[in-house]
């Protein structure tokens, strides 16, 4: 798949790419630091908002352009003509002008009606202001039409270049006087003739309007299919596989030996050197100076029983032997409860009162712990502790009939 | 951007009758965006000023007819774009071009926003005559789709689709413009 180029990125931005590509565009630029610099310089260029104008260096009209569009405007009729004043006094220095040049004769007068041709032309000097017009009205319009006549006169005058001076300028306006009066005449023109034409007379028939039907036809937007899009994304697995696997705990490694024995197939055997002791091994030491080095260790084993205990080291077994001697010593002796034979202790814990049998147990449980319990038969109570199980050792029998077959086992 | 004071609604009765002042006021308000819109159309000066002026006077001819006088600025806009056509396809001339956007003077200071607004015009000016008068109609002077649309006989939509297909050609051209005047300088 190529990497989005300008193009592609651009028609993002105008929303032109069918949503499933501007999904993957978009995925590429997140990804991607360098295109996403590259899509925010081209979104810069122009603004997000596609009705929002777009900012264009200003392009100045030529000068003047104004004036040649109102000419034109005025050359075609669309807008009103300019217009032009008289400067004050113009019309006075021009008429004195005239004057001076002997073009006109100076003094009152009636107007000539005759055309610019007809020079010298006697003209009428406007009045002062001081004669108003609504007394003297006959001089306003006497004025007026005078001075228009001068105008046109001059006009004609300067056309024909007999008025050569640049300096003399006329201005050919309308002047506009107030009305003083309005006569309305009825005038009657006779009828010269008559003149009879045939009309004819078309019979209008309406048609009736057809009807006009406006169908609105309203048709639903068809909703746009939602797509769920479940993207599968590869997932590293790790299974853990966990083996449990009994392993033998390692064996001692006898360094040297003297004088140590272990307890194999019913018999008791010396301990070699270089040889291997599994944890539960039973040794035991001769009567002085026995001694094992084993694992960087070494025991000295004087006339006792050892076991190889899990940890790797030597434990030493209680003397159960020992136990028993001291046991029977203790019948023979007889006694009050501490002087009497345990199967005595017994007989009272049986029969005996109830204070009695109290009594009679609490002796019964000094021996227990003085003679031990050698358990129910051959090495179990070894076996025990060879596999660290000291906390399950048996209690004291707390019946009758326990006492007595605790009895025949250390009897 | 700045744009242009428009005319008072009130001035319109005025002009349509011919009052100096009032056409005045007409001409003066749409004149720099009418002269530009057909500078960069037209891309000659003469042909520029021509269109111009007979702008107005359509404008002037017909102004009674506007019924909307909201749409005034958009209404003479689109009267100019008219004639620029017409009068290309009368003109049918190979005289040489001789207005470009402008450059970046060679000590003007670094301004990057004025450098995108040359880059946008020199895109704007590369584009053919139909885009780039779509371009400056709708993007530039703000006519809206549904009068354009409707002065093509086209639809909106129509119309919309092909202003995104512009505007993308604008960004990448406006931005090679601008990466080229970078490396340049």
């Amino acid at each position: 798949m190529s990497r989005p180029n300008d193009a592609k990125l651009a028609d993002l931005l105008e929303g032109r790419l069918p949503s499933e590509e501007a999904a993957r565009v978009e995925a590429e630029v997140a990804a991607d630091s360098a295109l996403a610099e590259r899509l925010a310089a081209l979104a810069s260029m122009l603004p997000d908002d596609p009705d929002e104008p777009v900012d264009l260096p200003e392009v100045a009209p030529p000068a003047g352009m104004l004036e040649d569009v109102l000419g034109r405007l005025e050359g075609e009729g669309l807008v009103e003509p300019r217009t032009s004043e008289v400067p004050a006094g113009l019309l006075g220095a021009t008429l004195d002008r005239l004057e001076r040049e002997g073009l006109i004769a100076s003094g009152g007068g009636a107007p000539s009606a005759a055309g610019p041709s007809a020079a010298p032309v006697v003209v009428a000097r406007p009045s002062p202001p001081a004669a108003p017009p609504a007394a003297r009205p006959w001089i306003a319009i006497a004025a007026a039409v005078a001075i228009t006549a001068v105008l046109a006169a001059a006009s004609g005058w300067i056309a024909r270049g007999r008025l050569s001076r640049p300096e003399v300028v006329t201005v050919p306006e309308r002047v506009e006087v107030p009305v003083e009066r309005i006569v309305e005449r009825v005038v009657e023109v006779p009828v010269e003739r008559v003149v009879e034409k045939p009309v004819e007379v078309v019979r209008v028939v309406e048609k009736p309007i057809e009807k006009i039907v406006e169908r609105i036809v309203t048709v639903e937007k068809p909703v746009d299919r939602i797509v769920e899009r479940r993207v599968e994304v590869p997932v590293e697995k790790v299974v853990e596989k966990v083996v449990e696997r009994e392993v033998a705990p390692a064996p001692l490694q006898v360094a040297s030996a003297r004088g140590v024995e272990r307890w194999e197939a019913g018999d008791w055997r010396a301990v070699e050197t270089g040889g291997a002791l599994v944890p539960g091994t039973i040794l035991r030491g001769g009567a002085t100076r026995s001694t094992l080095r084993a694992d960087g260790r070494r025991y000295r084993l004087n006339g006792g029983l050892y076991v190889v205990g899990e940890d790797r080291a030597l434990r030493p077994v209680p003397d159960h032997a020992g136990a028993g001697l001291a046991a029977r010593r203790a019948t023979a002796t007889g006694g009050d409860l501490a002087s009497r034979s345990v199967p005595d202790l017994i007989e009272r814990r049986a029969s005996g009162s109830s204070s009695e049998r109290s009594a009679a147990q609490s002796e019964l449980e000094r021996r227990w712990t003085t003679l031990g319990d050698p358990g129910s038969g051959g090495f179990s109570f070894l076996a025990s502790i060879a596999d660290g199980r000291q906390a399950s050792a048996p209690r004291a029998p707390t019946s009758v009939g326990g006492w007595r077959a605790w009895w025949a086992r250390v009897r | 951007m700045t744009r242009h004071p428009e005319l008072p609604s009130e001035l319109i009765p005025l002009a349509i009758r011919g009052e100096r002042a009032a056409v005045a006021a007409l001409v003066e308000a749409f004149l720099p965006r009418v002269y530009g819109l057909c500078l960069r159309m037209t891309r000659r000066r003469d042909a520029a000023d021509e269109a111009t002026q007979e702008t107005f006077v359509r404008v002037l001819r017909s102004l009674g007819k506007l019924r909307d006088p909201e749409r005034l600025a958009s209404w003479v806009l689109t009267i100019a774009a008219n004639v620029v056509r017409e009068l290309a396809r009368k003109r049918r001339d190979d005289a040489p071009l001789d207005w470009e956007p402008e450059a970046r003077p060679d000590d003007a200071e670094p301004d990057p926003r004025a450098d995108r607004r040359r880059a946008v015009d020199h895109a704007v000016a590369s584009l053919d005559r139909d885009d780039r008068e779509l371009f400056l109609l709708h993007c530039r002077e703000g006519v809206a789709l549904a009068a354009i649309a409707a002065e093509r006989d086209a639809s909106v939509s129509a119309v919309k689709s092909k202003i995104h297909r512009i505007r993308s050609r604008v960004r990448r051209r406006s931005l090679s413009w601008l990466e080229k005047q970078g490396a340049s300088s």
